[in-house]
């Protein structure tokens, strides 16, 4: 008995003596911070940032062998520190540190204070911060979310920056991709990455079938008489002719209801339009392609869709996806995979042009700075050292493929894209895009169980997505 | 009179030891859950996204509630899963309890084992629960076929969603069974033996002595159960997203959707106001009864 | 232990009725009792296991096994190099761990300072406002936190506290409702004569606090303990509105930064989470010891 309580205060002084014993080293360590490594805990070298994947000479060298561009923004007299937050993850947060290193190089007198969120808990972070006053000088955005930002007068826009660059280089950015960051004809944000979606095939599978591969040819009608043809299978060996299924998601229009003449919401997003012949016909045929067919993941495959989708697995045949995932597909070896243009309907061929961009905030102290920084991180060098998959700036493209792996034809493709058809319109963007998409999901996802009939879900959706559509008006 | 004198004085100062002795939360409550919570009211009667200053709107925000259809869906979701959680929850969790306070070899590694869920990331949680019940090749349903059972589609399906979550919850209770594990050595030894002196059978030492005895901790974990069951949302935010259909749309991810989704903080604070009182008028109920089964040493 | 609880154990050979047994049919009964609970505990240790062997094999996978449909549960081959890369490949986790342990620990001391005596009055003092104080602790468990979280934000950022351990810490100084009502519970089971003979021994109320009560309900205090450290480990919410800067993150935000806008590592994931539990698993093999030590009562038996 005596030796057990014992060893309980044993317990609790260790547990006690633990925190108070690290916070010693906590409190010395952030006064060295200049040298990080001495402490034992390990923190990316601000004065050598390298990583495996990132190793340092190799950045070093990349970054003398670009041309950085100029601007008449003039750096700043004296030391500033500009505050930057970036949705980041494990792979990106190296290249970002070397990015500022050899940034700060180039302009002594910005200091960067750089903070990261997942991408998931991004908005709500930040939102809080703007509730508490203290937005960062530059931050990443969704392009769901900026118009929002917009509206609410939080974002400075750009377009007196961009005037005294005369190497900006507008052009090298798709214009009918920067939608999302516009307003009463002024930019507020710039792209970080912007791609268009693609239809994905499985090679193996096709071969396997005897069909030819798609190609640009190929019309949506075709699309959905293959997928009949290549879906087999049940249990663990289930092939799905097509995925995903679409569903009211802010860019359903243009991958699916456009190329027939339908529309989820009009231009303005101010009038739901699913319930009109082109937009209900095509809705109708994905259904029965689920139902009658089994040829597109249910909503149980739904569910883990985000997470593991049947294709990336070998388990569908076609699938209908952002450029993006061709540097997940290059990876992996199980299947060979081809991507193509988009299929053409009869009021021909559509795809959404979407991205992020980072915008700098109107209450930042430091604007000039921060414009140098945005302008140098997002030019085409400053994409070619990301060496990130689906640069908005175009000229970026051959060299980060290769940098990559990915196939240099399907890098020509998407350039190709992005320059003929491409483009933001019918992809929702206004204030209340989340509120619609989480209003019409719910009753499409009855649908998808067959609780409901097509045109008694699409009648049920333009009732409640309407009166959600008034928080669109801006003043 | 000098007796209930006495009486008074002794009883100021236990009331004053009292005050001093709960002075840490007194305070803590003061400065750190006053303010914001006052605040929570406030905002309930405001429209405010966070970026602009919160303009008053009067009982707007309640007026919407009330009429509005999938608050009222997802009450019945919340109370449904509340119930089956803390139904299924607090009695197997019981018996676990039991089975891990027996005196045999390797409990420390089962006790452990069993509180792992309780600790795993909720990714992986999620994760795995959205395989375990996949209607297709989920680990369930799988075994039902295995004895010619068709199963349900789970968290496809409507119907099944919101018993899918139980499961799942149940499987995470390990704290619960801690707290029953912590209650059952509360229990004398002594009472055990003079239950058997009188003959008692092991059924009749467990409804005599057991239960009475762990009734003050049933009941912490029923009280609680309900409480953190009302208020879940993130593993289904994970899995479910609230469907299909609004079907697993429970209070809790409504009022988070409107909090963190869409900034509508206003009426996000009003719902959250009716969680509250959903919860309060549950625990109430719960210490209104408890009067009937709870044994207390000190009345 | 094996004497304290032999009353368990012993007990189900007696049944209510019949003859007395000879000492061979009770041993046989023993021994059937016992495989039977062995039986179950291994068949429910198996179920509750899944997660964790879920998490292992996926930590050992190849990026491109990561992606396996419908879900693969061993690996093609094994990739213990997700640990290595995914702790220090990229991100400090070293450092998140450190900043990790400084909150979690301060925090869970401050719990425990802070709890048990509100505790102690809560279940045996009496005050005129002791009900609605009661009351007043209880609601604040029942208020959706994600109400106050913009609130409590603002305040903390009007104070400066923003991008500090100050927000997360202090506030565990002032008493947890959820561990005041839990103690409160364990205080209220243990026997008023023990209290009532020390006060005639003359001890104050914190002696009795201190060499009556806490010794009795020392496993719900290690229960607390348990509680405080698992919450504030895996804390995520709060920490990530709080904390801004990447050196003063915490491991629980770490991980989430595995998943990124279109890919999410899986396997290194899971790799850091599984070492990131491991201290929450010692923690709790060396606490639970304590849910089992049986409290001797001697003394007071005849109740």
């Amino acid at each position: 008995m005596e030796m057990n309580r014992r060893q309980m205060l044993a317990l609790a002084v260790a547990a006690a003596a633990m925190p108070a014993l690290s916070a010693c080293g906590d409190s010395r360590q952030s006064k060295q911070a200049a040298a990080p490594v001495k402490s034992g805990a390990q923190v990316i070298d601000p004065n050598r940032p390298a990583s495996d994947d990132w190793p340092f000479e190799e950045a070093e060298q990349l970054n003398n062998s670009l041309t950085w561009p100029k601007t008449d923004v003039p750096d700043p007299a004296s030391k500033v520190v500009i505050t930057l937050a970036f949705t980041t993850d494990a792979v990106t947060e190296v290249r970002n540190a070397q990015f500022d290193f050899f940034f700060k190089k180039r302009h002594p007198n910005i200091e960067i204070k750089r903070e990261s969120a997942p991408f998931d808990q991004f908005l709500t972070k930040y939102m809080a911060q703007a509730a508490g006053g203290t937005l960062p000088d530059v931050l990443y955005n969704h392009y769901s979310w900026t118009q929002n930002l917009i509206a609410n007068k939080v974002l400075q826009p750009l377009d007196d920056y961009i005037a005294k660059t005369p190497e900006f280089d507008m052009n090298d950015i798709p214009q009918h991709g920067l939608g999302y960051f516009k307003r009463d004809g002024k930019l507020y944000g710039l792209p970080t990455d912007m791609a268009p979606k693609l239809l994905f095939y499985n090679k193996d599978l096709f071969d396997k079938a005897g069909l030819k591969y798609p190609d640009e040819s190929w019309t949506w009608d075709k699309l959905f008489e293959t997928a009949k043809k290549m879906t087999s299978g049940s249990g663990a060996e289930k092939i799905y002719g097509v995925s995903p299924m679409p569903k009211p998601a802010p860019d359903l229009s243009s991958v699916y209801l456009m190329p027939y003449g339908g529309r989820f919401l009009d231009a303005a997003e101010s009038k739901v339009m699913i319930t009109e012949p082109n937009a209900r016909d095509v809705m109708a045929r994905w259904l029965d392609l689920l139902l009658k067919d089994k040829a597109v993941p249910s909503l149980a495959e739904l569910q883990l869709l985000e997470k593991v989708d049947p294709f990336k697995s070998g388990h569908a045949a076609l699938f209908l996806n952002g450029a993006w995932v061709m540097l997940e597909l290059s990876k992996q070896k199980a299947f060979k995979w081809g991507a193509t243009q988009m299929p053409k309907g009869p009021q021909g061929r559509t795809t959404p042009a979407v991205g992020s961009a980072l915008v700098m905030s109107a209450s930042s102290q430091n604007k000039d700075a921060a414009f140098i920084y945005m302008h140098e991180y997002l030019s085409a060098s400053g994409y070619k050292f990301r060496r990130i998959a689906a640069p908005a700036r175009q000229s970026a493209w051959e060299d980060n493929a290769k940098a990559l792996g990915i196939p240099a034809e399907e890098a020509d493709l998407v350039k190709k894209i992005m320059a003929d058809y491409a483009s933001d319109d019918g992809v929702l963007r206004l204030p209340a895009n989340k509120k619609v998409v989480d209003t019409a999901v719910p009753i499409w996802e009855r649908a998808q169980l067959g609780k409901i009939g097509v045109d008694d879900a699409l009648k049920e959706m333009a009732g409640k997505v309407t009166p959600v559509l008034s928080e669109n008006k801006i003043a | 009179m000098t007796a209930v004198s006495a009486r008074g004085t002794l009883a100021r100062r236990e009331a004053r030891r009292f005050y001093l002795f709960t002075s840490p939360w007194t305070i803590g409550f003061v400065l750190f859950s006053v303010g914001p919570i006052l605040a929570a009211v406030v905002l309930s009667f405001m429209k405010w996204n966070l970026l602009q200053s919160p303009t008053w709107v009067g009982l707007a925000n309640y007026e919407r509630m009330v009429n509005d259809p999938e608050f009222w869906e997802s009450i019945g979701n919340t109370v449904e899963y509340g119930a089956g959680a803390v139904a299924l929850g607090v009695t197997f969790t019981f018996l676990l309890a039991l089975l891990l306070n027996q005196p045999l070899r390797f409990q420390g590694l089962f006790r452990t084992v069993m509180y792992l869920p309780s600790v795993v990331s909720g990714l992986a949680t999620a994760l795995l629960w959205l395989n375990i019940l996949h209607p297709d090749y989920g680990l369930i349903n799988k075994v039902l076929a295995s004895i010619g059972i068709q199963g349900p589609g789970w968290l496809a399906s409507q119907e099944w969603a919101i018993p899918g979550l139980v499961l799942m919850s149940v499987w995470g209770a390990g704290n619960t069974i801690v707290i029953y594990l912590a209650g059952l050595q509360g229990i004398p030894k002594t009472l055990y033996e003079a239950a058997e002196i009188d003959g008692a059978g092991w059924w009749r030492r467990f409804w005599s002595v057991t239960v009475p005895m762990m009734s003050p901790v049933i009941f912490f974990n029923v009280v609680t159960g309900f409480i953190a069951a009302l208020q879940s949302y993130v593993l289904i935010l994970v899995m479910t997203e609230g469907g299909p259909g609004n079907a697993t749309m429970v209070l809790g991810l409504y009022i988070y959707r409107h909090a963190f989704v869409y900034f509508d903080m206003g009426y996000a604070a009003t719902l959250s106001w009716a969680m509250f009182v959903l919860v309060i008028a549950v625990t109430a109920i719960q210490f209104s009864l408890a009067r009937r089964w709870v044994h207390y040493e000190f009345k | 232990m094996l004497v304290e609880t032999a009353a368990h154990d012993r007990a189900p050979a007696r049944t209510r009725q019949g003859p007395p047994l000879t000492s061979e049919q009770a041993d046989r009964i023993r021994r059937i009792r016992r495989t039977g609970a062995y039986v179950l505990l291994i068949v429910s240790s198996a179920m509750f296991l899944l997660p964790f062997l879920w998490m292992l094999t996926t930590s050992l996978k190849s990026d491109a096994d990561n992606l396996a449909f419908p879900p693969q549960w061993l690996p093609d081959s094994f990739h213990f190099e997700n640990y290595i890369k995914g702790w220090s490949g990229s991100l400090p986790f070293t450092k998140f761990l450190v900043n990790t342990i400084v909150i979690t620990g301060l925090s869970m001391a401050g719990n425990l300072i802070s709890c048990v005596l509100p505790a102690y009055a809560f279940a045996r003092m009496r005050a005129p406002a002791a009900g609605i104080m009661f009351g007043a602790l209880m609601a604040t468990m029942m208020i959706p936190r994600e109400i106050t979280l913009v609130p409590k934000f603002i305040m903390f950022s009007k104070l400066g506290w923003v991008d500090t351990y100050l927000p997360l810490i202090v506030p565990e100084f002032f008493g947890v409702a959820l561990y005041i009502f839990l103690l409160r519970q364990f205080f209220t089971t243990i026997p008023q004569e023990l209290i009532d003979a020390a006060r005639i021994d003359g001890a104050s109320e914190l002696r009795i606090l201190w060499s009556v009560m806490l010794p009795l309900a020392r496993p719900a205090i290690a229960a607390i303990c348990l509680f405080s450290f698992v919450g504030n480990w895996n804390q995520y919410l709060e920490n990530s509105i709080y904390l801004r800067s990447m050196d003063k993150i915490t491991l629980a935000q770490g991980l989430g930064m595995f998943s990124g806008q279109y890919v999410t590592q899986y396997n290194q994931m899971m790799a850091v989470s599984i070492i990131s539990m491991m201290p929450i698993l010692i923690v709790f093999f060396l606490a639970q010891k304590t849910f089992i030590r049986g409290v001797t009562l001697t003394g007071i038996a005849g109740r």
